[in-house]
């Protein structure tokens, strides 16, 4: 019907012209006009446009640049040195502080994580059964998990542990030695796990979210055969928690491995008493702006990207053993 | 007509009375950064609104932070090209700066006396230079200093130190002194093996370099003997439990809640301009004495000075401002006066003079002590790059130590296997 849309580059501008451009963004044969899907994409493209811009910018480019850096030596004064694999082989098979800090890393993740997922999973148990105010108890759990990371908090930590702190008076009170539960190297991973599990209100909220979701006949059922309070827990709430366990495990070991503001307050950017809270980032914290290696530091979170990398990875293949998903999805 | 007339007027009248300086100023915003505890900062910025006020085309945005996140800044700000205009710089740190280009040489300044050192002494001068350049110019040097607590002395009925006292004659008067208070948490001193500033003394009066660059100036049998005399003190009981030593050293600069402030330790190894601040947080009243000398035939006494200078960045808009600033800083008697010495005798005599007069009682001390050992001192021997990182290793191989995990030669060993490893 239209004239076929043609645009013509040449051609001076004239209502004609217009008129061509238009049909050009107007498809014209019918099942287009229907889906407009030319029309449609560019605006998609378009609202995307900021997002892609500042994923390309902030995100993307730094991530190769990092990986590019990591094969280098840089010290921020200097041009990059390409060295190869050096950093790599430096780190994994002559850097003992590395290999501490690594251990460090596994231990606090493997005392954290559970330490947090069990709060949060009794908490919300708690809260399930119905209490009043629930809407107060549920906000005044989560805030330690929104403020717990700040530096505000670690200070607060420092003092409560601290000598001369909370415990100390504790410790002294039933007679125990004068000593510092920070400044020993025993102790003061704990007092940190400890700030971990204090919290455990964002796994909580998810929990609770997950209980409620849990269809009430089932219970009924399990009453009509005569399961008992721990019976119905572990044969049903658990079963069909599953889900929401291996959200909350994943989302925990994978920010439990990023732990930083911590361990940096607390031990006072050192990494503690005899390398004792030496967190892997604190290490690469060190080594990127205290000592200026900025390649050593990048070859570091590539190696701490492929590990939380192969954890979830292996994370997912396990899943599909243990979780099972109700309504027979994936 | 006639409204608009009387606008025209108006607005010819506001236009003359305009100060001719508003419109022909250039406004020059520079940055300036320091480290150093809450009560510097003060300091620094009275001086910044003073030298401001005097100079109203100049203002200065501040930053400041503890003396270790200072560097770290640093770095980060050299690497984006984004240090601040004037920059407060440590002999530690300065050949890392300088031979790197991010800090201008100052020699054109000083020769047009743009900034003006002329009464400084040489060893002055000397101790901004890297190679034959000058690169920073100093705000104060101060040795290295032993404060101590006399009411402490007294009440365990240890000997009080004299200019010549010893290592022996130290560890005498700690144990005494630990001995009779640490049943009230008191001790003689604290534990500073792990301390790469009473280390360096120790290795000093031995004729060694901690960094001989770009290795290690001293051997295992030196560490070796270095952290044995700490075992013993520690085995006898002397120094405070392992746990608390951690958080004594953690507390850093804040004077206010150090142990010595807050009486319950009798000595502690610090730089001298330090102490009074130490002074100002204490009850009761502190004294300087030397550091101990070593009674090993052939060991020299032995101290070093370190000091704070300022430094212009190269990549300032307005280098020659800084400079002006600078020269008011170190040479303008009314500054001089405000910062008081802050960072040890300052370069300029005549603003030493100034201060002599008008010191507290804590300045007063620290400057005489610093007139003591004047024949001894020497500025602040090079480093290597890596020296943070050497300090971290010997940190942390002696923290294996002191709490027990590891014998003297593992814990030697250990640190010799890391500073070869991080040298490398």
């Amino acid at each position: 019907m239209a004239p076929k849309s043609d645009v013509s580059v040449a051609m001076p501008a004239s209502p004609a012209v217009v008129v061509r451009l238009k049909s050009w963004l107007r498809p014209s044969r019918p099942e287009q006009r229907a889906g407009q899907n030319a029309t449609d994409n560019v605006w998609g493209y378009v609202f995307m446009a900021p997002w892609i811009i500042g994923f390309a910018v902030f995100v993307a480019f730094p991530l190769l640049a990092s990986l590019y850096l990591s094969f280098t030596n840089y010290d921020l004064f200097t041009p990059p040195e390409w060295r190869g694999l050096a950093n790599y082989e430096r780190l994994l098979t002559r850097d003992r502080t590395f290999g501490a800090s690594m251990w460090v890393t596994l231990v606090y993740v493997a005392l954290s994580v559970p330490a947090r997922l069990a709060f949060a999973l009794a908490v919300a148990m708690l809260l399930h059964r119905g209490v009043a105010g629930l809407g107060l108890y549920r906000a005044v759990f989560y805030l330690p998990s929104l403020i717990g990371g700040s530096v505000a908090i670690a200070m607060l930590w420092r003092q409560v542990f601290g000598h001369e702190g909370l415990m100390s008076a504790v410790a002294a009170f039933f007679g125990m030695p004068d000593t510092s539960m920070l400044g020993s190297p025993d102790t003061a991973l704990f007092t940190l796990v400890v700030l971990a599990a204090w919290q455990f209100g964002s796994p909580m909220v998810i929990f609770l979210a997950g209980l409620k979701q849990i269809p009430k006949d089932l219970y009924e059922a399990a009453d009509v055969d005569g399961a008992g309070r721990i019976q119905k827990f572990f044969w049903v709430t658990i079963p069909m928690l599953t889900p929401v366990i291996f959200f909350n495990l994943l989302m925990q070991i994978i920010s439990a491995f990023q732990a930083f503001t911590p361990a940096y307050v607390v031990s006072g950017g050192t990494g503690g008493p005899a390398n004792s809270t030496l967190f892997y980032t604190l290490y690469l914290y060190q080594q990127a702006f205290s000592y200026q290696r900025m390649g050593y530091a990048s070859a570091m979170a590539w190696i701490l990207l492929a590990i939380v990398a192969t954890i979830t990875i292996i994370n997912f293949l396990a899943s599909r053993h243990w979780v099972h998903y109700g309504d027979g999805g994936k | 007509m006639k409204r608009r007339s009387l606008l025209g007027i108006v607005a010819l009248a506001a236009s003359l009375a305009l100060p001719p300086s508003a419109i022909a100023q250039e406004q020059i915003d520079l940055r300036a950064a320091w480290w150093g505890p809450e009560a510097r900062t003060a300091l620094y910025n009275r001086l910044l609104d003073l030298y401001q006020t005097e100079n109203p085309g100049v203002t200065f945005a501040r930053e400041f932070a503890d003396f270790n996140p200072y560097w770290t800044r640093l770095s980060t700000q050299a690497a984006g090209g984004n240090l601040p205009d004037l920059i407060v710089m440590h002999l530690q740190h300065v050949e890392n700066y300088a031979t790197r280009g991010a800090i201008l040489p100052l020699d054109e300044y000083v020769a047009s006396g743009r900034i003006d050192l002329s009464d400084f002494s040489d060893g002055y001068i000397n101790s901004g230079k890297v190679g034959d350049q000058i690169f920073m110019v100093p705000l104060g040097l101060t040795p290295r200093s032993l404060a101590y607590n006399p009411t402490l002395f007294e009440r365990a009925g240890a000997e009080l130190p004299d200019p010549d006292w010893t290592w022996s004659d130290w560890r005498e008067a700690v144990s005494t002194i630990s001995e009779a208070l640490s049943s009230e948490g008191i001790y003689g001193t604290s534990d500073h093996g792990h301390s790469m500033l009473v280390f360096h003394l120790w290795l000093g009066q031995r004729g060694l370099p901690v960094f001989d660059p770009p290795g290690l100036g001293f051997t295992k049998e030196d560490l070796t003997e270095y952290w044995q005399m700490w075992e013993d003190l520690r085995a006898e009981g002397v120094l405070p439990p392992a746990a608390v030593v951690s958080e004594i050293v953690s507390i850093g600069m804040v004077h206010a809640d150090s142990w010595l402030s807050r009486g319950r330790l009798a000595t502690w190894f610090t730089p001298g301009n330090q102490f009074p601040l130490f002074q100002n947080y204490a009850e009761d009243e502190l004294e300087i004495a030397a550091i101990p000398h070593s009674e090993r035939p052939g060991d020299r006494p032995y101290n070093f000075a370190g000091g704070a200078f300022m430094a212009i960045s190269s990549t300032s808009q307005h280098p020659d401002t800084v400079a002006d600033f600078i020269n008011w800083f170190v040479n303008d008697e009314e500054a001089g006066v405000i910062y008081a010495g802050e960072h040890g005798p300052p370069g300029s005599r005549r603003v030493q003079q100034l201060l002599i007069e008008g010191l507290n009682e804590a300045n007063a001390k620290l400057y005489r002590y610093s007139d003591s050992v004047s024949d001894y001192v020497v500025p602040e021997p090079p480093s290597v790059p890596q020296a943070g990182q050497i300090e971290s290793a010997m940190v942390a191989a002696y923290d294996e130590l002191r709490f027990g995990r590891v014998s003297i030669e593992e814990a030697v060993d250990r640190f010799f296997e890391e500073a070869d490893f991080i040298l490398e």
